[in-house]
């Protein structure tokens, strides 16, 4: 089992004190995680000792520079079990999400055809479907979650028929915090002959991914979620499914030749990376995955669970707190989201804040499905691998706070 | 932002005029013939609500508001709708932030937190 205590050290706000003399207690980790010291290292040492444009400058630096992005592409491909030309490199999973409609959706996807999402998707996986269905009249489904916060797998087998073309789902809901069955989903999806893009933003921090045995056929991560920094991410996508995509991020370096009629475009993966790209960051990840790996991705997992475990148990003991999403921790990932009852979340997390407790408080960019189970907003406390168990008993002790101050009137 | 400018902004939000308002919301409701019903949102926070007016001879007879929101958008909304019933449209929609802080005595806002304050004002803006 990993010992959080001896990552901690790793990360050096983890040592910071707020409002004064308060330790900071973290617990918004699936907003974005916090950056341990190797992985800040990295970025500082290439822009101290390598900076320079990939692919274009014929001298050392350039070299030292290309050498680096590309192996930091292998390391990061390398982590999700995927090949490096099945790697897109994007800003983050939203980036990601859009890229398979610009280039994969727009040539393949019909009027007549349907879209299939789930009730529980964030705001970006819904709104790039659903831009796209405006545009061209295509239909978008949504599979129904249950009233204790799963997906309805029933609803799931009735609504997929040969209209489907494609399901976009998460691998992990950011507010539920339920693990959803990946490989039934595309058991099934690709009977009738569908893709699955699956949304890995809250899975890719906390669970082991192998890309080709979870059989989908995109998969889109954010690098900042994941100790890695922000503004680099990623789409691994399936080879048949690559050689279908063009390119949507026109410009220089993912071309082969250009005259002023005609354009050809790069192999893979260049032909993707249209512009400059986030070299740093891109390092910066590779190190986070690195990071990850070391500790092992099955003892990241089995570290989560158990955060997930003593979080359910203990909110579970506040009074006027009420988690959504399912209570058994086998279930879940990442996560615990709950209202408080007679207290908006921004309140609440307010409050919390003043005892130096980070928390989230909102609709996490899920306003549909707040508005489904009826909750105005729901507050959030989210785990990494530097997450203790006395971080969730600051957080109880906290919320006591809440009850002080609004019973005040 | 200090810590002691911190610790005055907290309490300074959570003082008890504010507790008050929100738990005892001033012009709750909705009027049975308003002259004018104007919704707004807080998109990054779930934030709701809707004013209904009557309105007559440019003078805000009769006001009242729904919504579900936190304590501060609330504790806005209604001081705000107290404090513009009788007057004209005009005072309403000149209505300004610092005025805002003034009549529930604070002197600053976190900004996290500016927009729940300014929910309400967001209505007032649209008013005819």
């Amino acid at each position: 089992m990993i010992d959080p205590q001896k990552i901690r050290q790793d990360f050096p706000i983890l040592r910071r004190v707020v409002h004064g003399d308060k330790p900071l207690v973290y617990l918004d980790s699936a907003a974005t995680s916090q950056k341990p010291q190797a992985v800040l290292d990295a970025i500082v040492q290439y822009y101290t000792n390598h900076n320079a444009n990939v692919h274009r400058g014929i001298h050392v630096l350039g070299d030292e520079s290309t050498k680096m992005f590309t192996s930091a592409r292998d390391t990061i491909a390398k982590f999700f079990g995927a090949d490096s030309d099945e790697l897109i490199l994007t800003r983050n999973t939203t980036e990601g999400l859009n890229a398979v409609v610009y280039s994969w959706v727009e040539s393949h996807i019909r009027k007549e055809d349907t879209i299939l999402l789930t009730e529980m998707e964030h705001h970006s996986n819904i709104v790039p479907w659903q831009r796209f269905a405006k545009r061209t009249g295509c239909s978008l489904e949504y599979i129904r979650v249950s009233p204790d916060g799963e997906l309805d797998l029933q609803d799931l087998k009735k609504k997929c028929t040969k209209h489907i073309k494609l399901i976009a789902v998460a691998h992990v809901s950011n507010t539920l915090g339920v693990i959803n069955p990946i490989t039934d989903i595309v058991e099934l999806a690709h009977t009738v002959g569908a893709k699955v893009v699956v949304d890995g933003a809250q899975s890719a921090p906390h669970m082991p991914i192998n890309f080709h045995t979870l059989e989908c056929d995109a998969f889109a991560f954010s690098g900042h979620k994941m100790l890695g920094p922000m503004g680099i991410g990623g789409l691994v996508v399936r080879k048949e499914m690559m050689n279908e995509m063009d390119p949507f991020l026109f410009g220089g370096g993912m071309i082969r030749e250009v005259t002023y009629e005609e354009t050809t475009f790069a192999d893979l993966p260049d032909k993707f990376i249209g512009g400059t790209p986030d070299v740093a960051s891109t390092v910066g990840l590779a190190t986070a995955c690195e990071y990850l790996t070391k500790l092992g991705m099955d003892q990241v997992f089995a570290h989560d669970h158990e955060l997930v475990e003593y979080a359910l148990e203990k909110l579970s003991t506040v009074d006027g707190v009420n988690i959504v999403g399912p209570m058994e921790a086998k279930k879940r990932c990442g996560s615990v989201a709950f209202t408080y009852t007679g207290v908006h979340a921004h309140d609440v997390a307010q409050i919390l804040d003043s005892e130096g407790v980070a928390v989230r408080s909102g609709h996490h960019c899920t306003m549909p499905l707040h508005e489904k189970f009826g909750w105005i907003a729901t507050t959030r406390a989210s785990f990494n691998v530097y997450t203790t168990k006395e971080d969730i008993d600051a957080l109880v002790r906290a919320l006591a706070k809440v009850k002080k101050v609004f019973s005040r009137v | 932002m200090c810590s002691l400018e911190y610790d005055t902004a907290m309490s300074d939000l959570y003082q008890e005029i504010i507790l008050d308002h929100a738990q005892h919301p001033r012009n709750f409701g909705v009027l049975d013939n308003p002259t004018h019903t104007i919704r707004e949102l807080n998109a990054s926070c779930g934030d709701n609500i809707e004013f209904s007016f009557h309105i007559k001879d440019n003078i805000i007879q009769d006001i009242a508001w729904k919504g579900a929101g936190c304590a501060i958008s609330t504790a806005s909304s209604s001081i705000i709708s107290d404090l513009i019933k009788g007057r004209t449209v005009q005072y309403a929609k000149s209505l300004t932030q610092h005025e805002v802080f003034r009549e529930i005595g604070v002197s600053s806002i976190l900004p996290t937190r500016e927009k729940c304050l300014m929910l309400p004002l967001r209505v007032l803006r649209s008013l005819p």
